[in-house]
C-alpha cells in the first residue's frame, strides 16, 4: 500500500516534470538513462558550462565489489566567471565549486537534480553580493535542467 | 578580560562568514571551529603542506580522493586569476556512499563529499560543509554509530593538530 502511494505521488511529480524543492531543483524525464545523459551533457554545453568531472557511482562501487541496483551519476560543472566572482566575494564558498548535477534512475523515469544555488550559497555566506550571484546562477541552472526535458 | 573585537559592529554586506570564522579559529584551541553549516580549521603551515597533510590524513582514515579541483589553476587557465589559492578535494568511501545511495539514490546530489583547502592572505584554511542533515548521513566510521562527517572532521582535526605540533603552537 505504501509503495502504491509512493508510486502515485511520483506519477504526479512526473506529470509536473520540473520540481522546485526546498533546497534542490529537479527535472523528471522519460527515456533511457543514456539518452537523458546525452541531453544533459548537451544542455550543459549549450549553457556555457564545462563538465570538469563525471562520477558514475554504479561503476565506482562495482569496482569495490558493491552492487548498486540503480544507475546513479554526478556531473561536476564549472562556470569560470561565476567561480572567480564567488571566491573573490567569499573564499569560504570554494567547497561548493564545481557545482553538482546528479542523475539517478527510478526504474520508470530518470531524475536530474541539482542543489538550488540560492539556498546553497546563502547558507554558507551572508555577503549581500553572493545572494545576487546565486539568483543569477540559479536561472542558468534552470535553463540547463529545462534543456533536458 | 573581555575581547573588545567581538563588540565591534559587523557589516552584513561586506563581512563574510569566513572573516568571522578566521577570527574565531585564531583564538580557538584546538583551532577547529564548527558552525551549523561549516567546519573550518586554520593550518599552521603553507598551502602545499596543508594539501599534503590532508591527503595523508584521508589515506589514514581510508577515505579515497576521487578528484582534486585546483580552482586557482582552472581560473588562471581561463584568464581569470584570483588572489588566492584553492583546492577542492572530492572524497568518498565505498561503504559510506553505498549506505547513502541504498537509502535513496536521490542522495547522490550530496556526492562526492568535499573538503577545500584555501589560502587567503597569510591564512591557510581547511573547510568542510556540514550541510547534510543527520537523516541522510550514513554510519560509516570505525567506531559503531560514528557518523560520516565526524570521520571527515577527524581528518581535518588531525591534519591541523600535526601542523600545530610542527610549528610549536600545540
Amino acid at each position: 500500500m505504501k509503495l502504491l502511494k509512493a508510486t502515485a505521488r511520483f506519477g504526479v511529480l512526473r506529470a509536473e516534470s520540473f520540481v522546485r524543492g526546498e533546497s534542490t531543483l529537479s527535472v523528471i524525464c522519460a527515456g533511457t538513462f543514456d539518452d537523458v545523459a546525452v541531453q544533459l551533457e548537451s544542455s550543459i554545453a549549450s549553457n556555457d558550462l564545462s563538465v570538469l568531472q563525471m562520477h558514475d557511482f554504479g561503476t565506482l562501487l562495482a569496482a569495490r565489489g558493491v552492487a548498486l541496483d540503480t544507475r546513479c551519476r554526478v556531473y561536476e560543472v564549472f562556470d569560470p566567471c561565476l567561480a572567480a566572482r564567488l571566491i573573490t566575494l567569499d573564499a569560504g564558498l570554494a567547497h561548493i565549486l564545481p557545482c553538482r548535477i546528479s542523475m539517478h534512475d527510478r526504474g520508470d523515469a530518470i531524475t536530474v537534480t541539482t542543489p538550488m544555488p540560492s539556498a546553497l550559497m546563502t547558507e554558507f555566506s551572508h555577503a549581500a553580493d553572493v545572494a545576487r550571484l546565486a539568483r543569477s546562477f540559479e536561472a542558468s541552472m534552470h535553463r540547463v535542467l529545462r534543456g533536458v526535458r | 578580560m573581555k575581547d573588545e573585537r567581538w563588540l565591534e559592529p559587523v557589516d552584513p554586506g561586506s563581512t563574510t562568514m569566513l572573516d568571522l570564522l578566521v577570527e574565531a579559529v585564531r583564538a580557538a584551541v584546538p583551532p577547529v571551529v564548527d558552525t551549523q553549516g561549516l567546519t573550518m580549521a586554520r593550518f599552521a603551515g603553507d598551502f602545499p603542506q596543508a594539501a599534503l597533510a590532508l591527503e595523508l590524513e584521508l589515506a589514514a582514515q581510508r577515505i579515497s580522493v576521487l578528484h582534486r579541483h585546483c580552482l586557482s589553476d582552472l581560473l588562471a587557465y581561463d584568464g581569470l586569476p584570483v588572489g588566492l589559492r584553492a583546492i577542492v578535494f572530492d572524497v568518498w568511501s565505498a561503504d559510506a556512499a553505498a549506505a547513502l545511495l541504498a537509502r535513496d539514490a536521490a542522495h547522490a546530489v550530496h556526492l562526492p563529499w568535499r573538503i577545500a583547502v584555501v589560502e587567503r592572505g597569510e591564512d591557510v584554511l581547511l573547510l568542510m560543509p556540514r550541510q547534510q542533515p543527520a537523516s541522510v548521513q550514513p554510519f560509516a566510521g570505525a567506531a559503531a554509530g560514528e557518523r560520516w562527517t565526524d570521520r571527515l572532521r577527524r581528518c581535518i582535526e588531525n591534519a591541523v593538530r600535526s601542523s600545530s605540533c610542527r610549528s610549536g603552537d600545540g
